[in-house]
């Protein structure tokens, strides 16, 4: 009887070429995914204070125990991390992961995940069939885009048979008719490091963080890995029911179902049905439904244009804004500018932060030839493929502002002198770290302190899908809400364990910096850690909340969770257990960033967020608020954060947490509770542990 | 609603310019956030709304968008920006009901639609013909 792990994480060490196995079981009590990643990068990354770029930095990429099996939402997820290229003050130690079928070939080939320290002395590519593991020579592919890089890596592994991959040396058992999964970074990533993605198949990304620059610094094209075994799970049977018990849950379970409550409940599933393209931006041809492995949601699509295949982020809504005001609706310009940022593997967050700013400094008349800012970039063209494609090979090859942007945005208004004034007025729309403005902290409260008090945009929509998007539509197309107010908090507070409060999702004026909602940020960084990002749930079908196929309107969460993981490992962690799980490595994750040098007074947002500027959010949002003893849905988009009152917030939230009010630190006695012991000795060490 | 007076036609090549300052909308999008964009013609903001019901919308999941504009401030830029004031007094009256945004949209929708027909007509236009949006 199996438990979901392959049984050993692969180590490749780029400096001496040697490979080595280590065993999982040494980092099983971190679940897999981020958990188990963070911890294998605190044992082999000696210098936690490297850049990013810098050969000591080590990057995880990790599957998890439900990789390839069949739970839902799940199977395909690939979870990696690093120290990163992209942040303003400072790039964290910090997190990113992908859909698809990378995590499942990878456990196939009988590897939990890998671990990648040191820097090759030539371009090099791994290449993982089973337990073969080889370093290849990558010098023609390093200036080659994502999508050509993958072609001719499959073209490689499938050796002479064109339509077969090699797995083996004999006739009847060395080939396989799977291509192998290949994650890569784009061309002469490490020019453009912050900016840099990596990508797998058509459009599964690893956006932000950069670590397509990462990669690079490596000397490091692509990882392959093509497996032709198993997953063993402890109980086989029990993972169907659970499977089938699930899909109870599903609205528009399938094709017939006449979705009779309105809702955007996380749960939900179309198998075979193709989502809108690109997010119904625009129709291209025929659509055919696209999934990750074992996922029965099938949020992306593949059109018989070709145009934007499996692109349903932020990448298809890159050029729409421009399409718009250019041509008064979306032209092929859009899924051709989502492919673009695909196969240069740029970050197309980041790139729509440089769309936004470029047009607030059109508008200020600093930007054109001969202006402050001196490009000869078509910005008189923007909304069209050739400005993309301008401004993309300005990045990639180092031209016109193409290098400034290439330092990251902070650095490139810092050198341009326009930082102060661009970034307090949101011209310049980084919300958290110097990552792009995505939901609003001014609104949804816990996206904002979830992003300033970690690494990153946590870009986790638990509370989102449910208390922002769904209640927004209810009121904005004039639906009468299912639930109630009331009765939505209710559910989720039951849902919070050890955090749960009445009053978790208040997203009133007050209750945002309530002890209530600093539970409520508690419990979305613990849970997220373990349960999405260490055993890879998927952040658009997890956490379920309010469903309106559950026993009054009660999600799945948190019975599913527990189920599904149980069911493979063959283990008993409870809901709370795995809570606690995430506590733990939220705080090793904390420890990271302390040595790299974080502190209570750098837990801020940029000016613009604060209510003295008064730069409101553009559409209302309506969210469950507790106003005057009665629970409403509110309209809560007229604010700002409020200054005072943010940090009495953190300093409830650092109370919560165990850590040191002044600093923001972990004190021991919280990192022994947790089993980090070794943890608080190194922070003593240097002189950054809490104080008691 | 009652039918509005159609325009002269060079009352009709102003009505359908490209206007400076143009107009603010948002791209609601579950997936990825929301989206500030402008809009500068009447045509391009009649194409932008899409009226749909909340299970319409909703069964998307993820990919369900609003297309959202503030229909008061609408109201306000085609009276004082591209000034057509017929349309414009339409639209207040619509707004005026003080209904959600998505009851009003496909009132709104339909006045645009009806109005930039009227721009055609007067310009002599097949239905399917773009107006010249390249003068004022």
């Amino acid at each position: 009887m199996g438990n979901g792990y392959a049984g050993k994480i692969l180590k490749v060490d780029l400096t001496t070429r040697q490979i080595e196995e280590i065993p999982t079981s040494k980092y099983e009590e971190w679940g897999g995914g981020h958990g188990m990643g963070s911890a294998v990068f605190w044992d082999l990354c000696e210098d936690k204070t490297v850049t990013g770029d810098d050969p000591k930095n080590v990057m995880t990429i990790m599957g998890s125990p439900v990789s390839g099996t069949l739970v839902p939402g799940a199977s395909g997820r690939t979870e990696v991390q690093a120290i990163g290229l992209l942040g303003y003050p400072h790039p964290w130690y910090t997190r990113g992961n992908f859909g698809g079928r990378f995590s499942v070939h990878l456990k196939y080939a009988g590897w939990d995940g890998i671990a990648i320290v040191g820097k090759a002395d030539a371009p090099v590519w791994i290449n993982i069939v089973d337990d073969k593991v080889t370093l290849e020579d990558a010098t023609d592919l390093m200036d080659m885009d994502t999508w050509k890089t993958q072609e001719l890596i499959w073209d490689d592994v499938r050796g002479s048979q064109s339509d077969w991959s090699a797995v083996g040396g004999s006739r009847d058992g060395g080939r396989s008719t799977q291509l192998p999964a290949v994650l890569t970074c784009g061309p002469k990533a490490g020019t453009c490091g912050p900016l840099t993605a990596l990508i797998h198949d058509a459009g599964n990304a690893v956006g932000n963080a950069g670590f397509g620059g990462v990669f690079y610094s490596k000397n490091l094209k692509a990882v392959s890995v093509l497996g032709t075994g198993g997953v063993e799970v402890a109980d086989t049977a029990g993972l169907i029911e659970t499977r089938k018990w699930s899909a109870a849950y599903a609205w528009t379970g399938n094709a017939e179902d006449p979705t009779p409550v309105t809702g955007s409940w996380q749960q939900g599933a179309s198998p075979g049905q193709a989502a809108g393209h690109l997010g119904g931006t625009v129709a291209m041809g025929d659509l055919r439904a696209n999934a990750c492995a074992a996922c029965p949601r099938s949020c992306k699509v593949r059109s018989s244009s070709g145009f934007g295949n499996e692109s349903m982020c932020v990448e298809a809504l890159l050029n729409l804004s421009l399409d718009y005001a250019t041509n008064g609706a979306p032209t092929d310009a859009t899924p051709r500018v989502a492919d673009m940022s695909n196969r240069y593997g740029l970050n197309a967050y980041q790139l729509s932060a440089i769309r936004d700013w470029i047009k607030a400094l059109i508008k200020k008349d600093v930007i054109g030839p001969g202006k402050q800012i001196d490009t000869q970039l078509p910005i008189d063209k923007m909304g069209s493929v050739e400005f993309w494609e301008a401004l993309s090979m300005a990045i990639i090859d180092q031209t016109d502002i193409g290098p400034d942007l290439s330092m990251g945005l902070v650095q490139a208004a810092e050198k341009w002198g326009r930082l102060p004034e661009d970034l307090a007025d949101g011209s310049l729309p980084l919300a958290y770290w110097g990552y792009t403005h995505h939901y609003d902290p001014r609104t949804e409260a816990e996206w904002g302190w979830g992003s300033i008090l970690g690494d990153r945009d946590i870009n986790e929509h638990d509370f989102n899908f449910t208390c922002y998007w769904t209640t927004s539509n209810w009121a904005l197309l004039g639906v009468t809400p299912p639930i109630t107010a009331e009765r939505m908090a209710e559910i989720i507070s039951k849902k919070m364990g050890p955090y749960s409060d009445p009053m978790n999702v208040d997203y009133s004026d007050e209750g945002i910096y309530s002890e209530a909602f600093a539970k409520t940020v508690a419990w979305h960084r613990h849970y997220t850690r373990f349960y999405k990002q260490s055993i890879g749930l998927c952040d658009w079908y997890w956490a379920d909340f309010v469903n309106p196929y559950g026993p009054d309107f009660e999600g799945i969460t948190p019975e599913g969770e527990q189920k599904f993981l149980n069911a493979v490992t063959g283990g008993g962690l409870s809901y709370e257990d795995g809570l606690e799980v995430g506590r733990r490595i939220w705080n090793l994750d904390r420890a990271i960033w302390i040595m790299q040098g974080r502190h209570r007074d750098m837990e801020v947002f940029p000016e613009y967020i604060y209510d003295s500027v008064g730069v409101k959010a553009a559409t209302p949002y309506v969210m469950p608020a507790f106003v005057d003893g009665n629970w409403i849905y509110k309209d809560v988009n007229d604010r700002g954060i409020d200054r005072d009152k943010a940090e009495e917030f953190k300093t409830r939230f650092y109370t919560l947490e165990g850590w040191d009010v002044e600093t923001g630190w972990p004190t021991r006695s919280t990192l022994e509770e947790l089993d980090l012991g070794y943890v608080a000795d190194k922070l003593e060490e240097i002189g950054k542990l809490g104080a008691a | 609603m009652t039918p509005l007076d159609a325009p002269t036609r060079e009352d009709a090549l102003r009505f359908s310019r490209v206007a400076e300052p143009q107009f603010p909308a948002v791209r609601m999008l579950a997936s990825a956030g929301n989206v500030e964009l402008t809009l500068g013609s009447v045509a391009s903001i009649e194409a932008f709304l899409t009226p749909m019901t909340a299970e319409e919308n909703l069964s998307r999941r993820m990919t369900g968008f609003i297309n959202y504009v503030d229909f008061k401030s609408l109201e306000q830029w085609v009276r004082e920006t591209i000034g057509d004031s017929d349309l414009a007094d339409s639209l207040l009256a619509v707004v005026d009901r003080g209904d959600v945004f998505g009851v009003m949209l496909p009132d709104v929708k339909q006045l645009l639609t009806e109005r930039l027909s009227q721009y055609k007509a007067a310009l002599e236009l097949d239905p399917g013909e773009e107006a010249p949006s390249d003068h004022v």
